[in-house]
């Protein structure tokens, strides 16, 4: 018998900025999704692209002290939404942050591929941020893509 | 602990599992201290271990890439499943660095 909201599921979880929870929240990214059988490549794509937004907070979001970061996992049918949000110094020129090799911390060893990279890994990418306010980063992945349109895509 | 030993003036990096900006930090900072060590010319950076990476991965190699071209020394890239390829190629570092696709080139480069 089907449950009411047996294709839908979400998890939200708070953890401080610091770069040891870049793993805990990834690796929970990937348990959410395992639910849809997802390819290794999936699951993999997925994971880095969460791992980016995550690394992304952890190392801009706060700059001098500690402060907490929101990742919200929202699941409905085949669609995964994530929210990667917090509450720190806010992105100044959006645009220019999402440019493949730009970077504000060049004294620190960043490629510049944080934002290339989500784009490239998940199916949709969107980032909302207010400076002085804090930072969203929504991402979308859709699971199992190859059954539907068939393997050669 | 211990991932990088130093060979006829080639630093071997053997990459973790993992390689996020956490574990990078990790490995830079064991790199640094190879470099106050030894004489170092060349490096090869080993993923064989690794099958998870993002951005940090990248920044690592060009890291070393800014420090090892100036004095004319080469960073080679060996191992690495298709994503992690696949990410050297859309960063655009395979122009910085020469992959090697065998453990018999890798043994040419340090011998």
């Amino acid at each position: 018998m089907k449950q009411a909201g047996e294709n839908s599921n979400s998890l939200k979880m708070v953890f401080r900025n610091r770069p040891e929870n870049e793993k805990i929240v990834r690796t929970t990214a990937a348990v959410f999704a395992s639910v849809l059988d997802p390819t290794l490549e999936e699951i993999s794509d997925f994971k880095t692209a969460v791992s980016e937004a995550v690394t992304n907070a952890i190392i801009h979001a706060y700059p001098k002290t500690g402060g907490d970061i929101e990742a919200y996992f929202k699941r409905e049918d085949k669609k995964i939404t994530v929210l990667i949000t917090d509450y720190g110094i806010g992105i100044k020129d959006v645009g220019k942050s999402m440019q493949p090799l730009y970077s504000t911390l060049h004294t620190q060893e960043r490629s510049g591929m944080g934002f290339t990279f989500m784009e490239a890994f998940a199916d949709e990418v969107k980032v909302k941020s207010v400076p002085g306010k804090g930072t969203t980063v929504k991402l979308i992945k859709i699971i199992g893509k190859g059954e539907e349109c068939g393997e050669n895509l | 602990m211990g991932c990088c030993h130093v060979k006829n003036q080639c630093l071997v990096i053997r990459l973790p599992k993992e390689i996020d900006h956490y574990q990078a930090e990790k490995v830079r900072r064991e790199c640094e201290q190879s470099f106050m060590k030894f004489i170092i010319r060349d490096i090869i950076f080993d993923f064989s271990d690794t099958s998870f990476m993002d951005s940090s991965g990248i920044g690592l190699v060009l890291g070393r890439v800014r420090k090892i071209h100036p004095i004319n020394g080469k960073v080679y890239l060996f191992g690495g499943n298709e994503l992690i390829q696949k990410m050297w190629e859309m960063a655009g570092i395979l122009n910085l660095v020469t992959v090697l696709d065998s453990i018999e080139k890798v043994k040419e480069v340090y011998e």
